[in-house]
This record gives structure tokens, sequence and C-alpha cells, in this order.
């Protein structure tokens, strides 16, 4: 039964909720699209949430709802980072994109970023199905907002019918999990599995492998990934990065708590599966990304291969005796991750204002006409690669040492291999803007960049720079999170 | 027990040819016409198995209201044109064929090979905890209402989404740029006086550098 100490708990995601809804009524009251104030109101409501979900940094594992969601510091951890996300997607749009409407693009972003939080929590199966869907559904409607563009739709289109297919493999395979355990609840199926298993038993691997599928869909992992270079080139650019972050993000959380509690005991039956597809990822990701002329799909194909990284990362956690330290290297990562890749599609999109291009040649000398996101771009690049100190690094050297210790070295050596390909493709970028001139006929002038657009790749590039400088920190937050949680 | 055979026997007969003629049929209209008949005759199967209940919602939602959709949408886009869809799709049948009959075998593999995982499918809720406490609709509902209760509340969160999405994107564009700030509508009329579908890449600022 629901209880006072349970509403509490949930008063962020419901704050969330009551924002997205009082935009909307704004909207419709002040008849006009007022942008700053639906911007303020979003920030305000995600640092009320934001505020709210600290005061419980330290709690213990508390199931809630009779198990739908349980609230760790797992959950809090994540809940910031969506939040953050969501912030950082708002502020980048408020001035751009003149021809949609903002509230109900505020609203959406809001709905979208309360399915990514209920995901980071949620610990049933039935929770986990709706949540995914509130996190992709609103997605799905942000990439087709600027539908008088031809490739918006197309995009939208492409990526709705196969996330939809991808949501009905992954509710098969709980269908499958259902069937086999008669429960619904991660922690319940984990005791009722080792009584049904006794071998590799080809009912489990099929119902974990449909799982597996259906969220391999989601966060674009090789060969699942056809999808995401056409959604991220098709969606407005800061939409391309929130769904870069935040549904991967929320997907891979969401595969910890399935890997880490359900189908812990028998997660040994799909290391191979998760080994196939880590590789394959880094490999086919960066492979392809070199090939890229248009930025937004290299980025498309960098995420990719950084999926495969966070893939490995999981795929280390099903080693026996690797304890939970995989896990706490991927809270790390995505932060890293999420820091450098709103950055640098944040510069893309200044970019596309600039010149109405999202050709990487675009870049040619920008450092000549304006160094500030010349050099902004530059970090995030080098973080994307892996360069120390920046963020990135550590993200890779975590999971690298977490591989080593689970005995999966030539997982790392595909890795490391990976990230030295994707030199070429990110520093590509780096030679274009401070090695090249300017093409012929190229306005040369310098030019302003709104005040909230610098702000974001600002936040981006010092906390890239912030995260890796002070790594030890953080990771040590993740560590406890990790610990702290309840798997 | 015999009447049940009978009746399970008719039911399913007449769902299994319905449902051929949902997808052999040649007019769209008629497919969903056959839809109904088969969602009401496992309506009746609902009915045979002792849970009114479901058999209601299969009536009211399916019968009710999605083939209803479907025949507005039907009506609406005059989908008449498109009768030779199949030939269209000829290259995915062969995709298709395998599939359903993987899926088919894989349900007779569970309901003849395998009594132990249908036992486990009744779950929480065996028949007589069902009567208990007062039928299916109780049973269902004092899930809902209790265990299911969070997912139930955010279904609807998710349902407000959709709407407000499926909103955005079926507005007329014209609305839109009326809606917008006045110094935007000028904008508006400068494209729109240049070309008709302004697909360019943010066209919606006149490009004038230089």
């Amino acid at each position: 039964m629901m209880t006072r100490t349970e509403l509490t708990l949930l008063v962020p995601e419901i704050i969330v909720v009551a924002v997205a809804a009082a935009i909307l009524l704004v909207s419709v009251v002040s008849k006009r699209d007022n942008r700053w104030l639906t911007l303020m109101l979003g920030i305000a409501g995600a640092l009320a949430a934001g505020a709210f979900s600290l005061q419980y940094l330290d709690i213990d594992p508390t199931p809630i709802f009779s198990g739908q969601l349980t609230i760790d510091r797992f959950t809090v951890f994540l809940r910031l980072v969506f939040l953050l996300v969501a912030v950082a997607t708002l502020v980048l749009t408020v001035d751009q994109l003149e021809r949609i409407p903002f509230a109900e693009f505020a609203a959406t972003v809001l709905f979208s970023t309360v399915g990514m939080m209920l995901l980071a929590g949620a610990t049933d199966l039935i929770m986990i199905f709706i949540a995914v869907e509130l996190m992709a559904i609103p997605v799905y409607v942000l990439t087709a907002f600027t539908r008088f563009r031809r490739i918006s739709t197309e995009a939208a289109i492409k990526y709705f019918t196969l996330g939809a297919f991808a949501t009905a493999v992954l509710a098969y395979g709980m269908a499958w999990t259902y069937g086999l355990t008669g429960q619904t609840g991660l922690k319940a199926i984990a005791e009722s599995l080792p009584a049904i298993v006794d071998a590799p038993d080809i009912e489990v691997l099929l119902a974990l492998g449909l799982v597996l599928v259906g969220m391999a869909f989601k966060v674009a992992v090789v060969p699942f990934h056809v999808w995401s270079p056409d959604a991220y080139d098709g969606a407005p650019t800061p939409v391309s990065a929130f769904m870069s972050v935040g549904p991967k993000i929320g997907a891979m959380a969401m595969l910890v708590r399935m890997v880490g509690m359900a189908f812990e005991p028998v997660s040994a039956n799909i290391q191979v599966l998760l080994y196939v597809l880590a590789a394959a990822s880094i490999i086919g990701g960066n492979i392809w990304a070199v090939q890229q002329t248009n930025i937004k799909r290299m980025l498309a194909y960098s995420s990719i291969a950084h999926s495969g990284y966070m893939l490995a990362g999981i795929a280390a956690a099903t080693v026996a005796g690797t304890g939970d330290r995989p896990f706490y290297t991927l809270l790390y990562y995505g932060v890293a991750y999420a820091l450098m890749n709103i950055g640098a599609f944040a510069v893309v999109f200044v970019m596309e204002r600039r010149t109405d291009s999202v050709e990487i040649s675009a870049f040619r000398g920008l450092a000549q006409t304006s160094w500030m996101p010349a050099v902004m771009m530059t970090i995030f690049m080098l973080s994307l690669l892996g360069m120390p100190p920046l963020a990135g690094f550590f993200g890779k050297l975590f999971i690298i040492q977490a591989l080593v210790g689970a005995d999966l070295g030539w997982l790392a050596v595909v890795l490391v291999v990976g990230s030295v390909v994707s030199a070429y493709y990110y520093l590509r970028v780096v030679v274009y803007m401070f090695m090249r001139n300017p093409e012929e006929g190229a306005d040369a002038a310098p030019f302003r960049i709104s005040d909230s657009m610098a702000s974001v790749i600002f936040a981006a590039g010092i906390g890239s720079l912030a995260v890796g400088i002070f790594s030890n920190w953080l990771f040590e937050i993740a560590r406890d999170s990790v610990l702290l949680a309840s798997f | 027990m015999t009447d049940q055979i009978v009746a399970f026997t008719y039911l399913s007969i007449v769902a299994s040819v319905a449902g051929l003629a949902t997808i052999l049929v040649r007019s769209p209209v008629h497919s969903a016409l056959s839809l109904v008949v088969v969602v009401f005759h496992v309506a009746g199967m609902f009915v045979l198995l002792g849970n009114g209940f479901l058999a209601a919602v299969q009536v009211i939602v399916y019968a009710g209201a999605i083939v209803v959709l479907f025949l507005f949408t039907m009506m609406l886009l005059d989908l008449r044109r498109h009768e030779t869809e199949r030939t269209v799709h000829r290259r995915q049948i062969w995709l298709a064929i395998p599939i359903a009959v993987l899926l088919f075998a894989e349900v007779a593999w569970i309901a003849i090979s395998k009594p132990e995982i249908s036992e486990n499918l009744k779950g929480a809720f065996p028949p007589q905890t069902i009567d208990e406490l007062g039928g299916s609709a109780q049973a269902l509902a004092t899930v809902m209402f209790t265990d299911y209760l969070l997912p139930f509340e955010v279904a609807s969160v998710l349902l407000l989404a959709a709407a407000i999405g499926a909103m955005v994107l079926a507005r007329n564009p014209d609305e839109e740029s009326l809606a917008s700030p006045p110094d935007m509508i000028e904008d508006a009329a400068g494209t729109d006086g240049s070309s008709d579908q302004p697909e360019g890449e943010l066209s919606e600022t006149p490009a004038t550098h230089g």
C-alpha cells in the first residue's frame, strides 16, 4: 500500500511532471510562446527535483510501491545526470529554432526525462517497460519537431518504426521471463531462476537474448544501430544531443539492473552475446565513423562506439568474481560521456546556425575566425578520443581496468585499437579547425554566439576538464553509488 | 464438458478463418471487419476460460475503439487506392512466413512439451485465488491498484506525453507561425514567398551571409 514515505521518495519525478504540465498550461494561458519563462520554469523544476534527490543521497536501498521502484544512490546519481541533460537541452534550444513551439518542446523533453529517472530506479518488469516507453516516445516526437524539414520527418519515422519494433522484442523477452518465473520483480526473478535453470537452458537464453536485443536497439549497438545515424542527422541538433545521451544512459542503467539483479544467477549464459555486441560496436562504430563527412553522422557512429565501450563494462560485470567494480566505472563513464557529447553537439549546433552546414569541412579555419568554439570543440574531441587529463580518458581507463580485472584482456585490446582508429576522425576536426584556411568565399568575420549556447558549451567544456582532473572524487561517488545500491 | 469443446471448436475455427481473411482479403475495409470477427471470437474464448472481464475489455477496446479507429483512418486517407499493396510488399513475405512458422512452432512447443511452464504461468493468481477475491475483475483491480499502482499512474503520464506529441506533429504549420511572436510572422512570410516548402537546413531565417 502507498504510504507517505513512498510518495516522499517519488517527489523529484512528481515535480518534473508537474512542471511539464505547468509549462503547457502557461503556454495556453499566455497565448504566446514565452520561451524564457518556459525555460525558467524548467530550470526551477529541475533544481527543485535535484535538491530533493540530493537529500536522499545516503539512503539505504528502499523498495517503494511494492518493489516497482528502488530508491538507492544509483537512482539518485542518475536522476541528477538526467536532469542536467534535460536542462542543457532546453538552454541550448531556448533562443534557437524559432519555428518550433518551445513550450511543447520543453514539456516533451521533461516527460522523456521523467521516463529516464523512473527507469534508473525501476526494479520490476512492468515498471521498466512503462519507463522505457515514457523515455522513448517523447524522443520520437522531438526528432520530428522541425517537421518543416523533410529530413527531420524521415528520421522520426525511421526512429519510431525501429523503436516500436525494439519495444515489441523487449516486451516479448519480458513475457518469456515472466512465463519462466511467474514473477515480474527483478529480485523475485533472481530468486526463482536457479530453481529453473540447471544448464544453459534454451528458454532462459531466449528470454535474456530477446531483452538484450530490445535494449541493444535502444542504445544503438551494432548490428542494431542502423536507425541511429539517420535519426541523429535528421533530428534538430539539440535533440541529437539529448537523445545521444539521455536514452542511452537510461537504457544502460536498465541493463545494469537487469544483469546485476534479475539475471545475476544466469549472467554467465549471456556473456558471449555481450562480448560479441560490445566488440562489434567498437569495431563497427569506429570504422564507419572514419568514412563520414557529415559531422552529425560522424558523432552518431562515434556514439555507437561509445555504446560498445559501455557494453564492454557490462560484459565485465558478468564475469564471476569481478564484484561491482564494472558497474561504477559505467556510472563514471556515463557522466563523462554526457558532458563531452552534449558539448560536441552544442558546437555543431553553433556551426549549423552559422553556416547552414553540418559537413566537417564547415569547420575549416574556425580557429582563425572564432577561437572560443574551436578551443571548446578541441576539448570535446580530445575527451571523446580519450586524452588525459580529460573526462573521456579516465572513463576509458576505468573500463579497461575493469576488463583486465575480469580477465577480458582481448576485449580491452579491441577497445584500445578502436580508440586508436577513432583518433583519425576526432583529430581530423581539430586539424580542420586549426591547420586549414577557411574556404574561399566563406564569411571570415568573427561571429557572436548567443549567451545561452555559449553557457552550455562552457559548462560542458569545464565539466569535461573537471571530471577528468578530479576523476578520483567523482569515481568515489560513483563507487559508493553502486556499493550503496541494491545489487 | 462437451458443450465447452463444441463451443471452443466453433470459436477457434471461425477465429482462424477470420484471421486468415484479415490478411488475405483485398479491400482494407473488409480486412478490418474480419478483424472484428476475430476479436469477438477471441472474446468468446475468454468467456470459456471463465474470464468475463477480459472478454468485455476485448470487445470494448479492440472491437469498439481500435477497429473503429482503423476504419476512420481508412476513410480519411482513402486507402482504396492502395489495394495493390501486396505487390509492393512481395519481398517481405519471404521473411514473414518463416517468422510466423517459427512463432507458431514455439507456442506449440510450449503448450505440448513443457507443461511445467504453463503451470508457472498461473503465477500469483491460480483459479482458486481469483474465486476467493470474487472474480477476475476484482482480482485484476486488486493487483492494479496495489502492487502495480505506480506503473498504472505513470501510464497516464505516458499517454499525456503521447497526446501532446501527436498534437504538435499534427498541427497545421501555418497556425504555428501565427502563434509565434509578431517578428517571426514577418520572417515566415518572407520564406513563404520564396518557396512553398522550406526544406533547407533551418531555413526559418533568410540566409544573408556576406
